[in-house]
């Protein structure tokens, strides 16, 4: 990256990762810097996704998975023995592609991390829930309708609620795999405007294949390419004055189809 | 409509034609008895082949051995499944899969024979009583019986929940137990209560094994809840009396009333078991 930021959430430096001894992603060296928009991007089965979950472990219980080099979240290798994976969950949440509800009502749906971790606060979930909801823009939506199923929510108050319960245990990195990509045009704008509000508490990295998007929202990106990291910076230069003729290729004409 | 859709809709017809034909016959077959004695059939304790028919004993009977099986076969079959399911590697659970369908596949008379040979005697011993042929020992047995079915049918149930919760549980921080307890098992709760009304279905029609086991005596235990009493299935009373009443009047009806009488609880245990899905969905 240009830029060196001290205030790097996360990093790696010379990791790669593989499934079953076949290399998926190789010379990783990058920092996501403090509360900002990190947007990762590039062509499908570029390892966005494999990249993302890395960040908070959730490929562990994947056979034949295996990581190499330095992954640090909070200056903290997440991959040395002894690190507490439950714990490191609970400081970096994940949001899905699709949105995920428990079949249980909305109320439970987003205290539902709350009550297995922190069950002594039980007297709080109401007002935690209150303030979650209202965070992700939803309270006016559910107020009146806490207790029914979480499935009657539309796909995008769906998602919202998806984050929402993982705001609910204070995350301080949001990793967010194609949040949108199940979303209509409108609710995938709510999302947008809901991530720019987020960056002024919370780091957030992004998986997206939307490039228009990327460019909205995302502070600095970085392009996977052919199993690397084929270029990273802030997103106004690379989408401007991109190094490296590839980059240029992906990233300029591919947003002027998406508006085509 | 094309050939394979008339043709396809004509099998669908024939088996609710089938069904309901069954169900007419039944009705009309125990009419005779349902029409003479009247609610004195259903409460009637006493069964004298020739004077009177009471079903009453094997209402209880058959009510209390498929209790008895559910009680002990729950712990066992949801334990097994949740461990099959979520902590083999995928070659032991195949393993594991094959066997219990192998299981689930072995006839109802072997397993009455070993209840025989084995279950009875350690029944008889163990509680000193002077005949192993009991309602405990006729529920353990049907308790064994189903026990494969219901460990195999839950654990589909619980392999098949989506990736997407397990996945949002562990990235929200969760153990995997705390995984397994608040998102696994809930969700694969319909599935699991259609597994054991599967496997109460086939505990209450069981016919062989039961026979063998349950001492065969038409009364209800005093206290009620005495397992250590033989007793008498619907579906033992049928077996042991079907082929000499055969076209005998009076009690060939009173057997097809029982019939019938069997085929209404397992339709009342389908309903309660799809009331129950649908509750928890």
């Amino acid at each position: 990256m240009n830029k060196i930021s001290p205030l790097a959430a996360m990093e790696m430096q010379g990791a790669s990762i593989s499934y079953n001894g076949k290399p998926v992603l190789e010379g990783l060296d990058f920092l996501i810097s403090e509360k900002k928009v990190t947007g990762i991007v590039g062509p499908s089965g570029s390892g966005k996704s494999t990249l993302l979950r890395t960040l908070c472990r959730m490929n562990d219980r994947v056979p034949g998975f295996h990581v190499q080099g330095r992954i640090r979240v909070g200056g903290k290798d997440i991959y040395e023995k002894g690190m507490d994976v439950y714990h490191l969950r609970r400081k970096v949440g994940m949001v899905f592609q699709s949105p995920c509800v428990f079949p249980k009502s909305i109320f439970e749906n987003v205290v539902f991390a709350l009550k297995r971790l922190r069950p002594h606060l039980k007297n709080e979930f109401a007002h935690i829930a209150e303030q979650a909801f209202r965070e992700v823009f939803l309270w006016e939506e559910v107020k009146d309708r806490l207790h029914k199923p979480a499935s009657i929510l539309s796909l995008g108050q769906q998602q919202r609620l998806a984050i929402a319960r993982s705001l609910v245990i204070q995350p301080e990195i949001l990793l967010m795999d194609e949040p949108t990509s199940s979303l209509d045009p409108e609710s995938s704008e709510a999302i947008e405007e809901l991530i720019a509000e987020l960056k002024t508490r919370h780091t957030i990295a992004l998986v997206t294949h939307n490039l228009s998007q990327a460019k909205r929202v995302a502070d600095d990106l970085i392009f996977l390419r052919q199993g690397r990291i084929w270029e990273s910076g802030p997103t106004a230069r690379m989408f401007e004055n991109p190094s490296r003729p590839e980059t240029r290729d992906y990233l300029i004409r591919r947003t002027d189809l998406e508006f085509a | 409509m094309d050939f394979f859709r008339i043709s396809t809709a004509f099998m669908a017809l024939i088996s609710l034609v089938l069904i309901a034909g069954l169900f007419a016959f039944l009705v009309l077959q125990s009419a005779p008895v349902l029409a003479g004695q009247q609610w004195s059939f259903l409460l009637g304790q006493d069964w004298w082949a020739g004077e009177v028919y009471g079903a009453l004993p094997m209402i209880y009977g058959s009510l209390m051995v498929t209790g008895v099986a559910l009680v002990m076969v729950l712990p066992v079959a949801i334990g097994g499944a949740v461990f099959t399911s979520e902590f083999l590697s995928p070659n032991q659970r195949l393993w594991v899969k094959a066997m219990m369908e192998l299981f689930a596949g072995i006839p109802g008379i072997i397993y009455g024979l070993l209840g025989v040979a084995l279950l009875a005697g350690w029944v008889k011993d163990s509680f000193g009583l002077i005949d192993g042929n009991t309602i405990l020992t006729a529920g353990l047995l049907l308790g064994i019986m189903i026990l494969p079915t219901i460990l195999t049918l839950s654990e589909d149930a619980l392999h098949a929940v989506p990736g997407q919760y397990r996945d949002t549980s562990l990235s929200l921080g969760l153990t995997k137990l705390q995984m397994i307890k608040s998102a696994v098992i809930p969700v694969a709760l319909p599935g699991i209560a259609g597994a054991i009304f599967l496997g109460l279905g086939r505990a209450m029609g069981e016919t062989i094994a039961v026979m063998l086991v349950i001492g065969g005596l038409d009364k209800i235990a005093e206290p009620w809840y005495d397992l250590f009493a033989p007793a008498q299935s619907i579906a033992s009373k049928l077996g042991r009396e079907a082929a000499e009443a055969i076209g005998s009047g009076q009690q060939w009806s009173a057997l097809m009333a029982l019939g019938l009488i069997l085929f209404l609880l397992v339709m009342i245990l389908t309903f309660m078991g799809n009331l129950l899905l649908k509750r928890v969905r």
